[in-house]
């Protein structure tokens, strides 16, 4: 491969990329797919969304940006428990072999099950909508957390460990100043990926329950026959997700830093 | 797990320390302290279970009194036991028989009363070397203030010349000055003994020159109860006023004792230089290569009086060009040798 580097590629080659989707989209909607919008189509419609994104015009017609900001502040909520849970349960996974042995079965067993499984056990625990949602989104966000906190803690270098022993550091002393600094990388790690599960859960938890939000206006959406918007959700759900990644990847980094 | 044998001198000695006030400095000289047996090490053992049945025994019947305010090296082959040894005496791995007395009590777990240095300096990566040597102090000196624990840490850093490099991250120092670290954390905690693990078994010949200087003149300063383990037979002649040959394992124990009577305060060039060097050198060579295979004779914990077997003309002839050209090339660097690597 020809993997010659010119200034500005960083910028031009993405776009090039974006570009071929566009026109691929644009061909696909003229062609095999007559139902699929096209992305002049989609832009126009969609226009009013995206220029006056915070608008309120009704229950179900907002910005975009607005219908963003309430599923941002569930996923924030349901992100909360899940660290809250999780990392308590990932120390003790990672310190007790007794305690790992017995659960992490389950764990393994509970780890793949969909959002769209627990969602209507939610509603049948909590009787609503938004309990049952923060349940969802909690319980299948929390596991990257989980592991990667309890393999941080197993990681620990032996000659930490003695190090707390040779100075006969009190257990408090011990888990502030040795284990969670050494386990936070990668506990940090299982935090991002966490919170790309998070924002992955939303649109499933709002398209079944009917929140408003960036998931439940794509599926009123459908239901309404206007194709454009789901195209503008999908949009908006990428970037939104890409932007968080990218500030946890940032954080993530400084942790890394620490480490070596 | 320990016996009355041990028991009852450990008891002896206990009272005489109340007698004799136990925590006055020691300002000259290793062996006039009223304290022949500071650490007193019985028929150590330690054996690990096998899955067919009889346990493999590293390290077996080893006994070894240290006197207060003495420098002991242990040295051996690598995979001898020796680091089994001090890690049992730090606490951090359990004898299966025997036991070890350090001032009038009996080791049963690590503590700060016993300064350690790794083989790798273990620093806090998270923490600055002063923080690094400041969590030690805290635990020693829980009294003071948070000033005065960070003075002390402070003035151990700049002893070991790291005085500039206070609120450095250890990712940031060299292999050399993180020891430097290390070695500043165990002397700083103030601790009954040092325990050094290998201590410049990581670094290279260069820096570990430099740091054995560096540790020889702490040392030299209040004359702390020291047990070093080493495969450097330059590093344990240099430092040491008693070294602790070792038999190969399984089963390693005491082999020789060898006294090291090189006038302190100690620098390279007159250790190098003197008459007595060679022949120390030669015995330990000599046993290292021919006798630390064969069966030990019976342990002998006092060590002074040793019928030590003349060396072979092999042994004399590689020592001697060994030293020679170490000697060389300590000279032709040394004019290096007071800066920090």
């Amino acid at each position: 491969m020809n993997d010659k580097q010119f200034r500005g590629d960083w910028l031009l080659l993405p776009l090039a990329g974006m570009v071929m989707v566009v026109v691929l989209w644009a061909i696909s909607s003229k062609t095999w797919a007559p139902n699929l919008p096209s992305p002049l189509k989609t832009w126009q419609v969609s226009q009013p969304y995206l220029m006056k994104p915070f608008e309120k015009r009704g229950e179900l017609d907002q910005g975009i940006l607005r219908f963003t900001w309430y599923s941002l502040l569930l996923v924030a909520k349901g992100y909360t428990i899940a660290l809250l849970i999780g990392t308590p349960l990932g120390f003790v996974l990672g310190m007790s072999k007794m305690f790992a042995k017995t659960f992490d079965p389950i764990i393994q067993i509970l780890r793949p099950v969909s959002p769209l499984a627990w969602l209507p056990l939610g509603l049948v625990l909590f009787q609503k909508s938004e309990p049952a949602a923060l349940f969802t989104i909690a319980l299948c966000s929390m596991w990257p957390t989980v592991i990667n906190t309890a393999v941080g803690v197993r990681a620990i270098p032996q000659d930490f460990l003695n190090v707390a022993r040779v100075l006969n550091l009190s257990r408090s002393k011990t888990l502030f100043k040795i284990l969670l600094p050494a386990t936070l990388p990668y506990m940090f790690t299982g935090f991002r990926l966490s919170l790309g599960i998070a924002w992955l859960v939303i649109v499933a938890a709002e398209m079944l329950t009917g929140a408003p939000g960036v998931g439940g206006f794509l599926w009123q959406e459908y239901n309404s026959l206007i194709y454009e918007h789901i195209i503008l959700c999908i949009l908006t759900i990428g970037v939104i997700g890409f932007i968080l990644d990218r500030l946890m990847g940032v954080v993530e980094r400084r942790l890394q830093v620490a480490k070596a | 797990m320990i016996s009355s044998a041990v028991c009852q001198p450990a008891l002896d000695q206990f009272m005489e320390e109340i007698q004799s006030g136990a925590d006055t400095p020691h300002s000259k000289g290793p062996r006039m302290t009223h304290n022949d047996k500071y650490l007193e090490i019985w028929k150590l053992q330690k054996a690990y279970p096998t899955p067919n049945g009889s346990p493999a025994v590293i390290v077996e019947d080893f006994t070894l009194n240290v006197a207060e305010g003495e420098f002991v090296s242990v040295i051996g082959h690598s995979g001898c036991g020796k680091s089994t040894v001090l890690s049992m005496i730090a606490g951090l791995s359990q004898p299966t028989g025997g036991g070890i007395v350090l001032a009038g009590r009996e080791i049963v777990d690590a503590g700060p009363d016993r300064g350690v240095v790794f083989q790798a300096p273990c620093l806090l990566p998270w923490m600055t070397a002063l923080q690094n040597v400041t969590l030690g102090v805290e635990q020693v000196a829980p009294g003071k203030s948070r000033a005065e624990q960070r003075e002390v840490a402070a003035h151990y850093l700049e002893l070991v010349g790291l005085g500039d490099s206070l609120d450095v991250h250890p990712n940031q120092l060299s292999g050399g000055m993180r020891q430097r670290v290390g070695i500043a954390r165990a002397f700083a905690l103030s601790p009954k003994m040092l325990l050094l693990d290998e201590p410049f078994g990581m670094l290279d010949s260069l820096t570990r020159l430099e740091l054995q200087q560096v540790l020889i003149d702490l040392w030299a300063s209040d004359r702390k109860t020291a047990l070093m383990i080493t495969h450097d037979v330059d590093e344990a002649l240099f430092l040491s006023d008693r070294i602790v040959m070792m038999t190969n394992g399984p089963a390693a124990r005491v082999g020789e004792i060898l006294e090291v009577t090189l006038p302190r305060p100690r620098d390279r060039q007159t250790v190098f230089e003197h008459p007595d060097y060679e022949q120390l050198r030669g015995r330990l060579m000599s046993f290292l290569e021919e006798r630390a295979n064969h069966p030990p004779l019976p342990a002998q914990p006092s060590g002074h009086e040793h019928h030590l077997p003349t060396m072979t003309a092999a042994a004399v002839n590689s020592s001697k060009s060994l030293r020679r050209s170490l000697s060389r090339s300590f000279l032709r660097l040394s004019g290096f040798s007071n800066r920090v690597t």
